[in-house]
């Protein structure tokens, strides 16, 4: 059989001629087999327009197995229209519907095509369309109704109660029963993928660092692996990508301990509510004594980081960590061992690892379905290629195992860090330079994130700067994964099910 | 007992005024749980303050029963107040068969705060009154087993009597039975005032509130009221709980007077702990555990039944 | 005296001529609708009126009690049928006005039709009332099924309208036949067949007046029949029963009956009210609440018996009487509730909860009436339903403090049932009150609804002031009438010792003064906020959407969602009850859910009964060849066993004589211990 794929590592590049470009049905034929038969997960599926101005666009499917630890690479030139592969892979649901929205694309036989972002087409867009404009109006759609006169519908959002980001909700009710829900995003969108082509520039970064604010770590990380992979001349020393795990170890740390405490408070369990809540910001300070930002906006750029981290900053950590984490492990054991917050979490809120990996869940919502997945492992990058935290998993798919996973993971990252951080001898070199990146390349960039795969794709053109920039983060794989979890759920444990997966929706968005 | 007129209008119209700074203690002994300084004891007074000062906006699907139900429940409380027994001073307004008024006022209350809500039409106001009703009415039930079993203990049918009865202290059976059903009559006050583990009236999270979701619609004066009315309903039920703990003979109305004030504060100590351990239950749960309320009040009454030797 | 007497004989006359007349008359005149409208109407009213002249001193006991033949039969007019009758009076008074409004657009014959058993319907029950004997009850029980019958089936169109007139019917009928074997063992002088009779006429009476599981066809006819008729079933009909009970049945010692009550009571009132619940059709929702309430009444009669049985005067006051006063304010509140489901229906065309909502923009007087009388059916105060539950309430306490341990236990349970109806009521009128009239119209309707229909809003208004009126007279009502109209009743009136009115009375009145004085608060706190809001910007804004552009009607609680964790709870909603189209897959095309509330009398007692007869008589079909010499041969084998059977039972007493003996003595021997 001929090569119907092109074969990478993760945080590679390859020239965009060697994917191979193969016929519609070809394309969809493969895409079929590796997906269905091969286990593989959808990583990244969009649309590359030929130029700018011209006809023309074709389809790039970022594939990825989960041993393997390869990428999968092909492509295909369509014409307005492209059969959905939905029908028999759901994975490919969200990534048509973005398609069809960005580019226009016909897509015939997906069951359910309606805007993810309600965005305006995107240049290149297929232009028999693009003359009839969809409306705009954020959150109108056709959602899925349940007939029946005693039912009704909840709608949450887009303004919540809670100072939390903007999303609509659309729940299909009788009474306390949830028959379904349908979430409709958008209302964050900043065109941000229409800001990147061009690039790099100045401001890609800062860009890159903000698509998904509490993932910024992880995204510039994955930004910076891209410009090294398309950059031979730009490689980073081992100190610097160790300090990129740590900042990025932090991150998690902070997400997850925050993500408890606020289940806690979902809840009403005050005390685990409010000591996460501070406790969550002593690692995001941990951070700032990093870089000088909480967030970690500053710290890593292509080629390195852009600090320095001297042996005595590794101990000052090390020794706040030693402090905060026995009250993080006392504040968990305090929620974890109270019989009225298990009775809530438990069986609340439960996915299959069926349907984890038909929808490709990713990070921890996947993990805490039985799904073993993680890139740190599969895919290892930058400094998970000599030691990693330990792979944490779950089996029953539901609140607690969610939960439960998350504290796992607070500990594997807490012991490896420590370890880390006791082991920095040398003070790490700052870097500074801007990346010029080989034309016509394709580059592939998975991160593990707080939140799961994160995966940035670039495509340069003829001059060296990006021809299309695609980020697809972890919320992106997931918000379906909440959905089918409030399936037959009771309305009022949405809250505690939403917070379980705590999905980004700047991230998705964008 | 001597009685003293005095103290049971001091109890009144401390009661009225003191309401607000209920909540305020609750939430303040919250904070000192979880190690927080937590909002001023006063919080609750200042947020009505700047409520009745504020606008009104209504919503424009209300036909009526939005603008009438604030007021119709607050006068339901401001005459459920009259009938406990503040200082365990009988009250003027006694008369045979007030407990029942007395809850049923508060019935009336919700009923109003419900309508008012379904007013608006909104599917959260639906949710909250849809749990409201529910619970009410299987609370209901554990209500009446304690008012059965105070009448049994104090032998009268006015709500002053049952409450301000001297027990018969010497029978162990019957001060177990007095604790159980104020324990009892504890769980009533915290679901009919809708604390946790029943409700949270802290959250934010309009799916799983109850109270909350009712009012969601209103704002200004009207919500004032409704604030204030809540207030009024948790001092009142505290000083139920209180009083049933409380024997009339301890001491001269002066002293049950401080007592009776003191305790119903403790009781806001007590509920902000309760708060601060435990999580609230499920919605699916609370039914079985209304009902298992019911029965524990009925046993109290079958062992003060026992205790005292039966019938006549 | 005489004057009395001879004055009472004109208006019972009076009032049947004016209703049978005019029930006849509109008949002829039914090819003149307009004609036969304003007859039927009319007679009617002036017959209700007249009644009413004739029922209220009689029930107040200001002229003494009546008798008189009339037609060859024997007629009462007592306190016990005045205190019956008047709500027959005033709910046909305010039925007939609202007749007016809801027949309109019923054109041709009907209108002819529906006033002739309109007003024979309301003859019938008149006479029921005022049957002295057996043979009157029996004619007049009998007039009022068939008369009823027909106007439960008055849109025989619908498939399901007759379906329920079937089982009215048939109810009816079952009732009569155990009322008649009532009376029949009643007559015998064999005491072995006392508990029978006493069996049969709570059966036939209870039937009437829809103890739990004979309820069945309570919820069928009530909104297959129209709305006034619905009105004057639920609110008047159904104290026949109660009626019939405490007038006819056989003597049976009063602390059986008491525990045989109250447990139909407790149980009914549970059973109708977690099933009111349920329900989606309103006039349904309403039929169960009836069967909530009469056995509320039920209870506090049973708690009233058991007083009786312990001597204990407070709690047979308290019971009885409060037992009597919960069917007055029942049949006042619930014939306001059924009118103005009427007028929705009229409005809307459909009795769907869950297809309205919002109509109280539209009908804005209606609204008020509707929320305000259900919430006095739930028992609140400031309304009157709440002093009959009261008394009731005195009633179980009275048990609780004095009675031995065995009525402590039933009383408590009682009030802890009540208190738990009370809360459920409360539950399923919210439901009705907020899924019908508030929030937004969740149907849009084909046709602007009808405004508010003048010739409704009067008798539905008449009705509410009376239920305000109740409230204000109850201390009177229970000091003056009561004690005179339980006197009346054999069952209880034939104790030795008076019942006295003293008790409860304080508290009573104690519960008026409060009623106002939370009027007057409402209005006072009213006054204030409102003199407060003058000085502030009072907007409107939409209900909050949480900010989404594009909210909808759908985006509100419908009546069943209101109510689902509850008739989940008691599994009325689940399993069988809810046919789905479920959700299907990761991206479902369409889905459904619909809810069938079926009666768990009609589950678990009618249907296997009826599937059992229709095997039994499968078989006997058999029999049925449809050959003529089979049926000869039949009838000859018939005969042949017949005269078999005479011959041996003729045989002459020599053949047998020692036994008779020894039978006789035993017989004397039987009847001794009731000698003394």
């Amino acid at each position: 059989m001929t090569a119907t794929t092109l074969t990478i590592n993760n945080a590679t590049a390859a020239p965009l001629q060697e994917v191979p470009s193969l016929p519609v049905n070809d394309f969809r034929d493969t895409l079929q087999e590796l997906v269905q038969q091969q286990e593989h997960r959808v990583s990244a599926f969009f649309g590359l327009p030929a130029s700018p101005a011209g006809r023309g666009l074709e389809l790039v499917a970022v594939l990825s197995h989960p041993e393997a630890g390869k990428c999968e690479l092909v492509r295909t030139a369509v014409q307005d229209s492209f059969p959905s592969l939905t029908p028999d892979c759901p994975a490919f649901h969200w990534f048509e519907r973005e398609l069809a929205e960005q580019y226009c694309l016909e897509i015939p036989g997906h069951p359910w095509l309606k805007p993810i972002r309600f965005q305006p087409p995107l240049p290149g867009a297929c232009s028999r369309k693009t003359a009839t404009a969809p409306n705009l109006t954020v959150g109108d759609t056709n959602y899925f109704t349940l007939a029946g006169e005693a039912c009704h519908e909840v709608a949450v959002g887009p303004v919540h109660a809670g100072v939390i980001e903007p999303g609509h909700f659309r729940f299909q009710c009788l009474g306390e029963d949830v028959y379904s829900l349908e979430i409709s995003l958008g209302y964050q969108h900043r065109g941000l993928e229409k800001m990147l082509p061009g690039g790099p520039d100045r401001r890609t970064l800062p860009l890159i660092a903000t698509a998904s604010g509490d993932s910024s770590i992880a995204s510039t990380t994955a930004y910076a692996q891209l410009c090294e992979s398309l950059d031979p001349g730009l490689q980073p020393e081992s100190g610097a990508l160790l300090l990129r795990g740590i900042a990025a170890e932090l991150e998690r740390l902070a997400n997850h301990v925050g993500d408890l405490g606020a289940l806690a408070g979902d809840v009403a369990f005050l005390t685990t509510a409010a000591f996460c809540g501070r406790l969550r910001g002593e690692f995001l300070n941990m951070t700032a004594e990093i870089c000088g930002n909480r967030f970690g906006r500053n710290l890593v750029c292509p080629g390195g980081v852009n600090m320095t981290f001297t042996p005595a900053q590794a101990g000052k950590i090390l020794a706040w960590l030693q402090r905060v984490l026995p009250e993080v492990e006392n504040a968990l054991e305090l929620m974890f061992e109270s019989a009225t917050v298990l009775d809530r979490f438990e069986g609340t809120g439960t996915v299959s690892k069926a349907a984890a990996l038909e929808l490709g869940l990713v990070g921890p919502a996947a993990r805490a379905c039985g799904v073993a997945l993680d890139l740190r492992h599969s895919h290892p990058y930058g400094c998970y290629k000599v030691s990693a935290p330990a792979l944490a998993a779950g089996t029953s798919g539901d609140v607690l195992a969610r939960a439960w996973l998350r504290r796992q993971e607070i500990a594997a990252s807490a012991a490896w860090l420590q370890k880390q951080l006791a082991g920095w001898q040398k003070e790490n070199c700052r870097h500074r330079g801007t990346p010029r990146l080989a034309p016509g390349m394709i580059a592939v960039s998975m991160v593990e994130a707080w939140r799961g795969e994160m995966c940035h794709v670039a495509v340069t053109a003829a001059d060296g700067t990006f021809r299309r920039y695609k980020i697809v983060d972890p919320s992106f794989h997931n918000w379906f994964g909440l959905a089918m979890a409030m399936r037959g759920e009771q309305i009022s444990h949405f809250p505690i099910c939403n917070k379980s997966f705590n999905l980004s929706y700047c991230g998705h968005d964008l | 007992m001597p009685q003293n007129p005095f103290f049971w209008w001091a109890g009144l119209i401390t009661a009225l005024l003191l309401a607000p700074l209920l909540p305020g203690v609750i939430n303040k002994t919250k904070a000192c749980f979880v190690g927080r300084q937590g909002p001023s004891l006063l919080q609750p007074y200042y947020n009505l303050h700047k409520l009745f000062r504020k606008d009104c906006i209504r919503s424009s699907t209300s036909c009526g029963p939005l603008a009438w139900a604030p007021g119709l429940e607050l006068s339901a409380l401001l005459l459920a107040l009259l009938f406990l027994p503040y200082a365990n001073q009988l009250s003027p307004f006694a008369f045979t068969g007030d407990a029942f008024l007395f809850a049923y006022l508060l019935g009336l209350g919700r009923f109003a705060l419900v309508i008012g809500a379904m007013d608006t039409g909104s599917s959260f106001e639906g949710m909250g009154a849809s749990r409201e009703v529910q619970f009410a009415a299987l609370t209901e039930g554990a209500f009446f087993a304690v008012i059965g079993f105070l009448a049994f203990a104090s032998r009268s049918l006015n709500l002053s009597e049952m409450l301000s009865c001297p027990l018969p202290a010497n029978v162990p059976t019957v001060i177990a039975a007095v604790i159980l059903a104020a324990g009892i009559a504890f769980i009533v006050m915290l679901v009919e005032n809708s604390r946790v583990p029943f409700d949270d009236p802290e959250t934010h999270l309009e799916l799983t509130m109850i109270h909350e979701a009712m009012i969601l619609d209103y704002s200004g004066p009207d919500l004032g009221f409704i604030l204030y009315s809540a207030a009024l309903k948790l001092w009142l039920m505290t000083a139920l709980v209180v009083l049933m703990l409380l024997p009339g003979d301890l001491a001269s109305a002066p002293v049950l007077f401080i007592l009776h004030l003191l305790g119903v504060l403790l009781g806001g100590i007590v509920i902000g702990a309760v708060e601060a351990v435990s999580a609230r239950f499920r919605f699916l749960k609370l039914p079985q555990f209304l009902l298992g309320a019911l029965c524990t009040a009925l046993i109290a009454l079958a062992l003060t039944v026992i205790g005292t030797g039966g019938g006549r | 005296m005489l004057l009395s007497a001879l004055s009472c004989f004109i208006l019972f006359a009076a009032v049947l001529f004016l209703l049978f007349f005019g029930a006849v008359w509109s008949w002829f005149s039914r090819r003149r609708p307009e004609r036969a409208k304003w007859l039927g109407a009319l007679s009617a009213m002036l017959g209700c009126c007249a009644g009413t002249v004739l029922a209220l001193p009689a029930a107040a006991q200001w002229v003494p009690a009546q008798h008189f033949a009339f037609l060859g039969l024997h007629w009462q007019i007592d306190a016990l049928a005045g205190f019956f009758m008047l709500p027959v009076l005033l709910l046909g008074l305010a039925a007939a006005g609202h007749s007016l409004g809801y027949l309109q657009g019923h054109g041709g014959q009907r209108q002819g039709t529906y006033w002739f058993f309109f007003n024979l319907t309301l003859l019938a029950m008149l006479l029921v009332c005022a049957a002295a004997t057996y043979i009157e009850l029996l004619l007049a029980w009998e007039l009022m099924g068939v008369m009823s019958f027909a106007l439960v089936a008055f849109s025989f169109q619908e498939q399901e309208t007759r379906h329920a007139a079937w089982v009215y019917l048939l109810a009816c009928h079952a009732g009569a036949v155990f009322l008649i074997l009532m009376f029949v063992l009643a007559g015998n002088p064999n005491p072995g067949y006392a508990g029978t009779a006493v069996a049969c006429g709570l059966l036939g009476f209870g039937l009437k007046a829809g103890f739990p599981i004979l309820h069945v066809w309570l919820p069928e006819a009530h909104p297959a029949a129209p709305a006034p008729v619905s009105a004057i079933m639920s609110a008047a009909m159904l104290n026949l029963g109660i009626y019939g009970i405490l007038r006819f049945l056989p003597p049976v010692s009063p602390g059986l009956l008491g525990w045989l009550l109250l447990g139909l009571g407790l149980s009914g009132a549970l059973l109708g009210i977690v099933l009111a619940l349920a329900q989606v059709n309103l006039k349904r929702l309403l039929a169960y609440s009836s069967i909530e309430n009469m056995g509320i009444a039920f209870l506090g009669l049973g708690l009233g018996f058991l007083g009786l049985s312990q001597q204990n005067a407070a709690m047979a006051v308290c019971g009885l009487g409060g037992g009597l006063l919960h069917l007055w304010n029942h049949a006042l509140l619930k014939g306001t509730l059924f009118l103005l489901a009427g007028a929705v229906f009229k409005s809307t065309g459909t009795l769907i909860i869950d297809k309205m909502g919002g109509l109280g923009k539209d009908l804005p007087v209606s609204k008020n009436l509707f929320i305000a009388n259900a919430a006095a059916l739930s028992g609140l105060p400031p309304g009157n339903a709440f002093l009959s539950e009261i008394m009731i309430y005195l009633a179980a306490f009275q048990g609780v403090l004095s009675g031995n341990h065995v009525i402590l236990a039933a009383a408590i349970i009682a009030a802890v049932g009540l208190a738990l109806s009370g809360g459920l009521a409360a539950a399923a009128f919210c439901k009705a009150s907020a899924a019908v009239f508030l929030g937004a119209a969740r149907n849009p309707r084909n046709h602007e609804p009808h405004p508010e229909c003048r010739l409704m809003l009067g008798p539905e208004l008449f009705l509410s002031l009376l239920a305000l009126a109740s409230v204000i007279f109850a201390p009177w009502l229970w000091e003056n009438i009561l004690p005179g109209v339980l006197q009346q009743s054999p069952l209880i009136g034939g104790g030795s010792w008076p019942l006295s009115a003293e008790h409860g009375s304080q508290t009573l009145s104690a519960v008026r003064n409060f009623s106002f004085a939370i009027i007057a608060l409402i209005a006072v706190l009213g006054f204030l906020r409102h003199r407060q809001l003058r000085r502030k910007v009072l907007d409107t804004g939409c209900t909050w959407d949480c900010g989404y552009a594009l909210p909808t009607a759908r985006m509100q609680y419908t009546g069943t969602a209101f109510t689902q964790p509850l008739s989940d709870y008691f599994r009325l909603t689940l399993g069988r009850h809810r046919s789905t189209v479920p959700v299907q897959g990761y991206f479902p095309q369409e889905a459904a859910v619909h809810i069938t509330a079926s009666d768990p009398g009609d589950r678990l007692v009618w249907h296997p009964l009826s599937r059992f007869t229709a095997r039994i008589a499968d078989k006997t079909r058999r029999i049925q060849s449809g050959y003529l010499h089979l049926y000869i041969l039949m009838i000859l084998i018939a005969l042949i066993a017949m005269l078999i059977y005479a011959v041996a039972s003729s045989l002459p007493p020599a053949a047998a004589p020692e036994p008779a003996l020894p039978a006789a003595g035993q017989l004397h021997q039987n009847a001794a211990p009731l000698q003394p």
